[in-house]
C-alpha cells in the first residue's frame, strides 16, 4: 500500500527533472525545478521526516529557486533558440552520464536501509527525521564537520563578493 | 471511520468556511476603517453601511471580461493566481483557533493539523505564495508587471530572513516548532510580546513587508508601477490575487496572535472569541499603519532590512540564548 | 492648512534615521481622525447647502390663472450672452401676448442670470436645481412644458 504514493511521486519527480532539462524557456525550467523540489519534499514526508521535508520546501523551493528566478529575470533570458552544441562531445557526455548512473546505483545500494544494520530498525526509522534527533546529531557528533561546512560556505560567500566587486 | 474521515472533513469545511467569510469581510473592514482614518465613510451603498460590499465585489468580478495579453506566457499566466491562492489558503490548516472542545462526547481540536513543524510550515508556504506574485509579473509580458515581480522576489528573499530569525527566539522560549505548544508555553499569562518585544517588533515589520502592504508595497506601487505585478490581470484572476493578499493578512495576524499575544488565551470569553478579537486588533493596526505611513523608497526598504532588521533579529537570538543559558 | 496639521521632518533627521518620533506623531494624528466625524456627504440623499442666490435650471412662472406670465417681449433672448433662448410670440385679438414657442438650450446656457434680471414681468426665474442629467442632447433643450415644471428633473438617486 505504501508503495503506490512513493512510486507515483517518484515518477513525478523524474518527470519534472526531465522537464527541467528539456524546457526551452528558462523560467519554465526553473518552475519545473520548483515542482521537482516539491516532489522530493513529499518523498521525505512519506519517509516520516517532516523536518527535512519542510527544509526542502523552505530552502530549495523557497529561497534558492527564488534566487535563481531572480537572476533569470534580472538577465531577462527569453527563448533565444538552441545554443550551439558540438557533436563531437556527444560520446564524452554519454560516458559521463553512464559513469554518474553507476555511481548513483552504488550509492543507493550502499545506503539503502536494507544494507544498514544496527540502529536502523523500524522503530528508529519512524523518528528518523525528527528535529530533536537531527539537532542532537549536528551539535554533538557532527559538530566539527558542521562548523567546518559553515566556514566553507562563508569563505564561498566572501569569495563570490570579492569576485563581483573586482574593479 | 468517524475519527479519521468525517470529523476532519467537517472541521475542514467549518474552518475554511468561517475563515474565508472573515477574509472576505477583511476587505470590507479595510475599506471601511481606511475611510474613517481619512475622514471618509467608506462603502455605504450596498446593504447597511456597505455590509454586502464583498458579495457585490465577488459577483462583479465573476462577470468581468477575462483578458489574456498577447505577449503573455499563457500557461504561467494562468498558473500564477492559482499558486498564489492555494499557497495562501493552505496556511489556514495549521493555525490553532482555540482550546480543544468536547462535542457529543468527542474531543475536537480547533485546528486541522498540528504538525511538529508548524511555524516552519507557515514560513515555507508563505514564501511559496510569492511565486504567484513573481510569475504573475513575469508572465504578463508587461514592463510594469515585470518590475513588480522583480521587486517582489528581492523583497521576499530579504524579509524572510529577519522574519525567520525573530521566530527562532520564540521557538527557543517554547522549545517546539508546533504552534499549539507555543500557545501553551504562554499559559502563565506572560505573553511573548512582553518577554520578546524586539522579536515582536522585527516580526511585525518584516511581516508587513512580506505581505506587500504599505509602507512596503514595492511590487504593486501604484504611482511607480501602476499596480505592478497584477496590472494585466482581470476578472476572477485578479480577484484570486486580491483574496490571496487578504488571506495572507489574516494568517499573518493570527500568527502574531499565536506567537506573541497568547493565542486563544484570555479571561471570561471562550478561546475562539479571544483569538478573533486579537486577530482583528492586529489587522486594525496593519490598516492603521497603512493609513499613516507613505511608501518607502525601494533602496531604503532594502537598507532597512539588511542594515537594521537582520542584525537586530540575530542579536536578539543571541541575547535570548545567553539569557536562557544563564538562567538555566 | 492649519499650523497644527503640518508635520515637519527635516532632511537631516530623516537621513540619520530619526523617523520614529514623526511616525508616532503621524499615527496619533490618523487615530485622532479615526475617532472624529467623517466629513462625507452621502450625495444623492444629502446635498450641500446652496446659496439662496444659486442659479440653476430655469423656470417659467405662471399667474394665478395658470397662464404664463411671459409676454414674449424677447428681452431675455436679446440679452442672453450665449444665445440660448429662442422666443416666438403669439398674438391674437383681445388676448394678452404670450409666447408660442419658448425654448432654452440648457447646454448653451451659462447660468449668468441676465434673463431673470432683465425680465419686466418676473416671468423667468432660475431655480436651485443643478444636477439635471440626460442620456442625449435633445433632452437638454427645454420647451415650455419642461420649463413650467423643472422640479421633476432634480436628481434624487
Amino acid at each position: 500500500m505504501d508503495l503506490i504514493p512513493v512510486i507515483t511521486i517518484g515518477v513525478a519527480a523524474v518527470l519534472t527533472a526531465l522537464l527541467v532539462i528539456f524546457s526551452k524557456n528558462t523560467v519554465h525550467s526553473a518552475l519545473w525545478m520548483v515542482g521537482n523540489c516539491f516532489c522530493i519534499a513529499v518523498l521525505f514526508l512519506l519517509l516520516n521526516s517532516q523536518f527535512i521535508a519542510i527544509l526542502q520546501v523552505i530552502v530549495y523551493a523557497g529561497a534558492i529557486m527564488m534566487f535563481i528566478l531572480y537572476a533569470i529575470m534580472m538577465l531577462n533570458l527569453r527563448e533565444n533558440g538552441e545554443p550551439a552544441t558540438k557533436k563531437s562531445l556527444f560520446i564524452f557526455r554519454m560516458a559521463l552520464l553512464i559513469l554518474f548512473l553507476i555511481c548513483l546505483t552504488n550509492l543507493c545500494i550502499g545506503f539503502s536501509p536494507l544494507a544498514l544494520k544496527g540502529d536502523m530498525v523500524t522503530q528508529n526509522m519512524d523518528h528518523f527525521g525528527e528535529v530533536n534527533l537531527i539537532a542532537n546529531y549536528i551539535f554533538s557528533e557532527g559538530l566539527i564537520p558542521f562548523e567546518l561546512i559553515s566556514v566553507l560556505l562563508t569563505a564561498a560567500v566572501v569569495g563570490a563578493v570579492y569576485l563581483a566587486k573586482k574593479e | 471511520m468517524i475519527d479519521y474521515l468525517i470529523i476532519p472533513v467537517i472541521k475542514l469545511i467549518v474552518i475554511f468556511g468561517v475563515c474565508l467569510f472573515f477574509i472576505a469581510y477583511t476587505t470590507w473592514l479595510e475599506r471601511k476603517v481606511l475611510g474613517h482614518f481619512q475622514l471618509r465613510l467608506g462603502p455605504m451603498r450596498v446593504g447597511y453601511h456597505g455590509l454586502l460590499q464583498p458579495i457585490a465585489d465577488g459577483i462583479k468580478n465573476f462577470f468581468k471580461e477575462e483578458v489574456i495579453p498577447e505577449n503573455a506566457d499563457k500557461a504561467v499566466f494562468l498558473l500564477a493566481p492559482i499558486i498564489s491562492i492555494s499557497a495562501a489558503i493552505i496556511l489556514l490548516a495549521v493555525i490553532p483557533f482555540g482550546k480543544p472542545i468536547t462535542l457529543f462526547g468527542k474531543q475536537i481540536t480547533l485546528y486541522l493539523a498540528n504538525p511538529s513543524i508548524g511555524v516552519l510550515f507557515i514560513l515555507g508556504f508563505a514564501t511559496l505564495g510569492a511565486y504567484g506574485t513573481i510569475l504573475g509579473g513575469w508572465s504578463s509580458g508587461n514592463k510594469y508587471g515585470y518590475m513588480g515581480g522583480l521587486r517582489a522576489s528581492a523583497m521576499i528573499i530579504s524579509y524572510e530572513l529577519s522574519m525567520a530569525f525573530s521566530v527562532i527566539a520564540i521557538i527557543m522560549l517554547s522549545g517546539s516548532f508546533s504552534l499549539v505548544d507555543m500557545v501553551n508555553a504562554q499559559q502563565n499569562g506572560i505573553w511573548n510580546i512582553i518577554r520578546q518585544p524586539v522579536a515582536f517588533f522585527v516580526f511585525f515589520i518584516s511581516g508587513i513587508a512580506e505581505l506587500n502592504r504599505i509602507p512596503f508595497d514595492m511590487p504593486e506601487a501604484e504611482s511607480e508601477l501602476c499596480c505592478g505585478y497584477n496590472v494585466e490581470y482581470s476578472s476572477m484572476k485578479f480577484a484570486l490575487f486580491f483574496l490571496a493578499e487578504y488571506t495572507h493578512l489574516f494568517v499573518f495576524a493570527s500568527l502574531v496572535t499565536t506567537l506573541f499575544l497568547g493565542g486563544w488565551q484570555g479571561p471570561a470569553l471562550p478561546g475562539v472569541v479571544w483569538f478573533f478579537i486579537k486577530t482583528f486588533a492586529v489587522i486594525f493596526i496593519c490598516i492603521w499603519i497603512r493609513a499613516t505611513i507613505p511608501r518607502l523608497r525601494y533602496d531604503k526598504v532594502m537598507k532597512l532590512e539588511w542594515k537594521f532588521m537582520l542584525p537586530v533579529a540575530i542579536a536578539n537570538v543571541i541575547a535570548t540564548g545567553a539569557v536562557m543559558a544563564l538562567l538555566g | 492648512m492649519e499650523k497644527s496639521e503640518i508635520i515637519n521632518v527635516s532632511k537631516d533627521r530623516a537621513e540619520k534615521g530619526h523617523y520614529v518620533k514623526p511616525i508616532l506623531i503621524g499615527l496619533g494624528f490618523t487615530l485622532k481622525n479615526f475617532f472624529s466625524k467623517p466629513i462625507t456627504l452621502q450625495y444623492p440623499d444629502q446635498k450641500t447647502k446652496r446659496s439662496e442666490r444659486w442659479r440653476g435650471l430655469h423656470r417659467l412662472n405662471v399667474n394665478e390663472n395658470g397662464e404664463l406670465k411671459c409676454v414674449a417681449c424677447g428681452l431675455c433672448a436679446a440679452i442672453c450672452p450665449s444665445q440660448a433662448i429662442t422666443v416666438i410670440p403669439y398674438e391674437a385679438e383681445g388676448q394678452t401676448r404670450c409666447p408660442e414657442k419658448f425654448v432654452i438650450d440648457e447646454l448653451r446656457c451659462i447660468f449668468c442670470g441676465f434673463c431673470q434680471e432683465v425680465c419686466p414681468k418676473e416671468a423667468i426665474r432660475l431655480t436651485q436645481i443643478y444636477d439635471y442629467v440626460a442620456y442625449n442632447r435633445e433632452s437638454c433643450i427645454f420647451d415650455i412644458q419642461k420649463l413650467k415644471n423643472p422640479d421633476q428633473f432634480e436628481f434624487k438617486g
